[in-house]
């Protein structure tokens, strides 16, 4: 039975190579990203082994804040200790050297960005590594950076940076540049260029190295350290290290084992890379349910063609069973081959990105898990002969006497149990979908979609027969008889059609739900805009956030108007962690409306807070409720609730006098600062001020209104882009499934075709009707993808709108029109090959084939 | 050599009635392969068809008799030699004029009806008009159809219809848009006798009410008897012709070549 099976592929090699090609797509995907971030998280591994390599115990602050952000995960920070423990560790005996270090894991304090010969800061921290500012370590064993050229820096000014950066900006020995810090911008002088081990930088990161005093100067930290840490002389062990340190130091101090700290460190990467893994994953994930649908389609329809065969095996005595199983085994095989293959070019595409990403890294080889391998395998393997199997039952249902009948390729399908089926589904996922849009239950509508989708295929037939009908009277109507052919076949199986619009299908859907979301998104951000924000400009950093002098210095200049920034600081209320904004709260409602429902805002002073509607609730605050705040440096202030405002979109918690939050945070840096005009000055005068008062610091922006929303819509746009990258994935699978359909159905017809070409039909006109085919089937799924990706785009926007005041509904239409005339050009693009084939074909040997 | 395709003049060999000629052969040769394992379907062939006159083009299985049908239809070509349809060699046709020349001044009927299965009758029998864009001239088309008695089965599709109604829609397809000639290909191969003889009723009024020239294959005696003139190919050459055969005379023919 084997072998039947193996020279049945062989057989139907080209017929079995687009089926491959969807399983192998989605493979590819799957397992290139295993191993891409599998690759990426050994890489930091060895990265934090070696930053902790000689470190033998770590001493940092015992206090923490963990803020956890709806829909943004957690993040933790630390606090800060004096720099006074150095010595008194350094007494300990069993200690060969102590060094500290500004920045540690989880603290905003330690950057720094080199400003190249262009005027541009070097890297983009929101978008890829870090720019990183820390202190020059001269005992080897605590330093991971060894000098390349020059030396350590000995004063003031002096600094050390990576190779990476000096090759990127050219700097060299002797230069004098300037390096924007938390506290402005300082200028200094290369004095030495470092490689972090044998790599020319730290996993892309670049890092700016300056004397201890000033990196805590620039910091905003003087007399303070992220953390210490220390090396033990020879036999003394991490843990007898940290027992000794432990017992010298207060209870404020927290000491563990240079290993525990790096394991900290890389497990902090790694669930960042989790979520970078899970994102990529949903995509692979779409790109495989699309592929089943084509592998689906295609054995249903070789199993259709060999209806004959498959009898005739029945009539000389093969059971059911082994029918059904030569039809599973064949899948398997296809899928295992396509596995093999995917995982190959999985791997190669992993290591594409990571030349993409890792910038001047040294990475560590390919790392391809044995997981991955039977990841790759069992989606391979498994998808394929699920979806093989449906087709694979119909096969084994083959009556023997199908061998003497000479019949229809493939019953035209119209059950009516299907479509009453199909109509079920479509109809429950309407009602959960508007009960769930209604209701503002985000949860409802996504049970309501997958009905939908589901409802959606399995009524397909049906829809394919409306809608090919429908599409294809404008193109009888142009194409003439050629067109009407293309629309007939298109009816002739409108299962067929079906199963092949159901994969582009999802794709159209996917990208239309999510334009119609993210065109709400952006309109209600606008519409905030519009009704919030009172003033005339926003200033906004692109990389590590404003200089924390840049607010006083706005402030304190008599040519700019009213000025309040936004700090974001996490606090500890209780046993949870918030993120409370700093602000003038003077100023604030000048120039952005907080929406305050009772109390007032202008006067919460130094001891007010003002928190939002929901915080109150959650918290069970009203107004003159007494709140405690433990601040990071481990103190802690009592505050009064004065005023409770209406919940902002993004979920801000509560707003306090950024004066009364100094030591919260070394430094407090504004993430934006809004502005409004001195009343006299035009906008170009104001803008004029700013510029200049923001001049040096490239990374600074100026915007007015219409800039700050033209900036989220470029923001929108750019994450949009990406997305829309990785779903051309699955529409690309698509247009194999249309292009497999089609080369299979011209199989089927080879006779057929050949009589229109013998009574006279011309190669341009079969092109044409085969054209007209894929294009309506490409439109059906263009169709029907746009209708559900529209209609539950709209309703997960309004599920959502009631708790998060994104209120508008937006629907992108010129973004649609080009999906739209993309998603049927699809059919244009895939009937090429089928339409070439079929109009090559020579009309004596077609008519012969019977 | 056979006594009667040994001119080499390509003068016409059909009956000197005094009618024109709608196709001939000259000098027709068909090889398939080359060197040993060469076939010649057609060797030397000359032959000369009357306008407006059925013929029948007899011969055993192997005889060249469907690659001669497929080489003046200008479905197939020759290996040496020329196909003449009107005063068109079709030798200097390139491939688009071939099929304006199939859609436009031939007309097919085949052993197995070809019906487009997704078209209607209606449909099916306009076919070769509509994909020349034109639209079929109406009293011809009821002529047609009346002639052939499908006047209530237009609206119906191949396979709603028996085989005997599905070869009446191929006569009709291939007399409405008045080719020079109509080539039939055993048209009446897949049908019992009775279906068998009313489509051959069919060709032969077409041939006699309108003029229509008809070349078609067969190896049944019977349907012979209802053309003009029986030519007799044996491989690869004209070995023999009647004249107003009958299906007696044919058989008689035929079973002096010792064929069955």
């Amino acid at each position: 039975m084997f072998r039947t099976i193996l020279a049945n592929i062989s057989r139907r090699k080209l017929r079995l190579v687009a089926t491959g090609l969807a399983v192998l797509l989605g493979v590819a995907f799957t397992s290139g990203t295993l191993v891409l971030t599998d690759t990426l998280g050994a890489t930091f591994d060895n990265l934090f082994s070696d930053v902790y390599h000689g470190t033998d115990a770590v001493v940092r602050s015992s206090t923490v804040v963990k803020v956890s952000i709806e829909g943004a995960g957690s993040g933790t920070t630390r606090g800060l200790i004096s720099d006074t423990y150095v010595p008194q560790i350094a007494k300990i005996p069993g200690v060969a050297a102590v060094a500290g270090s500004v920045s540690a894991g989880g603290t905003s304090s330690g950057y720094a960005q080199i400003v190249g010969k262009n005027g541009k800061a070097l890297g983009n921290p929101n978008r890829g590594a870090p720019t990183l500012g820390g202190a020059w370590v001269d005992s080897p064993a605590l330093n991971p950076y060894r000098l390349y050229v020059g030396r350590a820096p000995r004063v003031a000014g002096e600094v050390v940076i990576d190779k990476y950066s000096a090759d990127q900006t050219g700097y060299v020995i002797g230069n004098v540049f300037e390096v924007l810090t938390p506290t402005g911008t300082v200028n200094v002088k290369l004095v030495g260029i470092a490689k972090f081990g044998t790599s020319d930088s730290a996993g892309g990161a670049s890092q700016v190295l300056f004397t201890t005093k000033q990196a805590q100067l620039v910091n905003g930290t003087p007399g303070k350290f992220g953390e210490i840490r220390v090396e033990a002389k020879p036999g003394v062990s991490q843990q007898q290290l940290v027992q000794d340190i432990s017992k010298v130091l207060p209870s404020t101090t927290q000491t563990i084992t240079g290993k525990a700290a790096a394991k900290e460190q890389q497990d902090r990467i790694k669930q960042g890379l989790s979520f970078f893994s899970i994102f990529l994953l949903v995509f692979a994930a779409v790109g495989l349910v699309v592929g089943a649908f084509i592998i689906a389609n295609t054995f249903s329809i070789l199993v259709a063609q060999r209806t004959r065969e498959l009898a005739l095996l029945r009539a000389l005595g093969a059971s059911r069973r082994q029918v059904l199983a030569s039809v599973v085994a064949e899948a398997a095989v296809v899928g295992a081959i396509a596995s093999v293959v995917g995982l190959g070019l999985g791997i190669v595409l992993s290591q594409a990105l990571l030349k993409l990403i890792a910038g001047g890294t040294n990475t560590t080889a390919a790392v391809v898990k044995p997981t991955t391998i039977v990841v790759a395998f069992g989606i391979g393997i498994g998808i394929t002969v699920l979806s093989a199997l449906f087709p694979a039952r119909r096969a084994s249902k083959v009556a023997p006497v199908a061998a003497m009948r000479e019949t229809e390729a493939e019953p035209v399908s119209g059950r009516p149990l299907r479509a009453l089926v199909g109509a079920g589904f479509l109809l429950l996922g309407i009602i959960a979908t508007t009960f769930g849009a209604l209701g503002k239950t985000v949860g409802l509508v996504g049970l309501g979609a997958a009905l939908c989708l589901i409802g959606a295929v399995t009524f397909g037939p049906v829809v394919a027969t409306i809608l090919g009908r429908l599409l294809g009277r404008p193109a009888r109507a142009l194409g003439g008889i050629s067109a009407q052919l293309g629309e007939q076949n298109v009816l002739r199986n409108p299962r067929r059609t079906s199963s092949t619009a159901s994969a582009l299908m999802i794709g159209v859907f996917l990208v239309a739900g999510i334009s119609v979301f993210a065109a709400s998104a952006l309109a209600s951000i606008n519409k905030l805009i519009d009704s919030n924000f009172k003033g005339q400009f926003v200033v906004e950093s692109t990389g590590n956030g404003l200089p924390s002098t840049l607010l006083d210095t706005l402030t304190n200049d008599p040519r700019v108007g009213t000025v309040a920034g936004l700090s974001y600081v996490p606090v500890q209320v209780g046993k949870s962690g918030l993120l409370a904004i700093g602000t003038n709260p003077k100023n604030l409602p000048e120039v952005y409306d907080v929406q305050v429902q009772e109390g007032n805002f202008t006067t919460i002073g130094l001891t007010g807070l003002a928190v939002s509607r929901s915080t109150a609730k959650s918290h069970n605050w009203s107004l003159g409720s007494k709140v405690v705040l433990t601040y990071l440096n481990g103190t802690t202030h009592p505050f009064t609730v004065k005023a409770i405002f209406k919940d902002q979109p993004f979920r801000t918690p509560m707003f306090a006098s950024d004066k009364a939050l100094t030591g919260a945070l070394p430094v407090l840096q504004s993430q934006v600062i809004f502005v409004a005009a001195k009343p006299g000055q035009t906008e170009a005068q104001s803008r004029a001020v700013l510029t200049q008062l923001t001049a040096d610091n490239p990374t600074a922006k100026v915007n007015n209104a219409a800039q700050f929303k033209d900036e989220q819509a470029a923001q929108m746009a750019g994450l949009l882009k990406i997305i829309y990258a990785l779903l051309a994935f699955a529409v690309i699978i698509a247009v194999f499934g249309v292009v497999n359909t089609l080369g299979l159905s011209i199989l089927e017809r080879t006779h057929e075709l050949g009589l229109l070409r013998a009574v006279g039909m011309s190669r341009k006109q079969v092109r044409t009707s085969i054209r007209v085919e894929a294009v309506l089937i490409a439109m059906t799924g263009t169709v029907v993808g746009m209708v559900l990706g529209i209609g539950l785009g709209a309703a997960v926007m309004h599920s959502i709108s009631g708790s998060s005041n994104l209120t508008a509904l937006a629907f992108p239409v010129t973004t649609l029109v080009i999906v739209f005339v993309l998603g049927s050009l699809v059919g244009v693009l895939a009937a090429i090959l089928p339409a070439w084939r079929a109009a090559r074909l020579d009309p004596l040997r077609a008519l012969a084939m019977e | 050599m056979s006594q009667l395709s040994t001119s080499t003049t390509p003068g016409p060999q059909g009956p000197a009635d005094g009618s024109g000629v709608a196709a001939r052969a000259v000098n027709a040769s068909k090889h398939y392969g080359t060197g040993d394992t060469a076939v010649i379907a057609l060797d030397q062939v000359n032959l000369a068809f009357a306008a407006g006159k059925f013929t029948a083009v007899m011969g055993p299985s192997g005889s060249g008799k469907s690659t001669l049908l497929h080489c003046l239809a200008g479905l197939d070509d020759l290996t040496s030699g020329q196909v003449i349809i009107g005063d068109t060699d079709l030798s200097t046709l390139n491939e688009r004029d071939l099929t304006r020349l199939r859609r436009d001044r031939v007309g097919f009927i085949f052993q197995s009806f070809n019906l487009v299965p997704t078209l209607t009758a209606y449909e099916n029998i306009t076919l070769p008009l509509q994909l020349a864009g034109r639209k079929p001239d109406q009293e011809w088309f009821d002529t047609i159809v009346s002639t052939v008695g499908l006047a209530n089965r237009l609206k119906h599709r191949p396979s709603e219809l028996s085989g005997g109604q599905q070869q009446r829609v191929a006569v009709a397809r291939a007399l409405v848009s008045r080719p020079d000639i109509i080539f039939a290909d055993e048209p009446t191969g897949n049908l019992d006798s009775k279906a068998g003889s009313e489509i051959l009723r069919f060709l032969r009024r077409a041939v006699d009410d309108y003029g229509q020239t008809i070349i078609m294959v067969t190896h049944d005696p019977g349907a012979a008897g209802y053309a003009d003139r029986a030519v007799f190919l044996s491989d690869g050459h004209v070995s023999d012709e009647i004249v107003n055969p009958t299906a007696e005379s044919v058989l008689d023919r035929m079973k002096r070549y010792g064929e069955s």
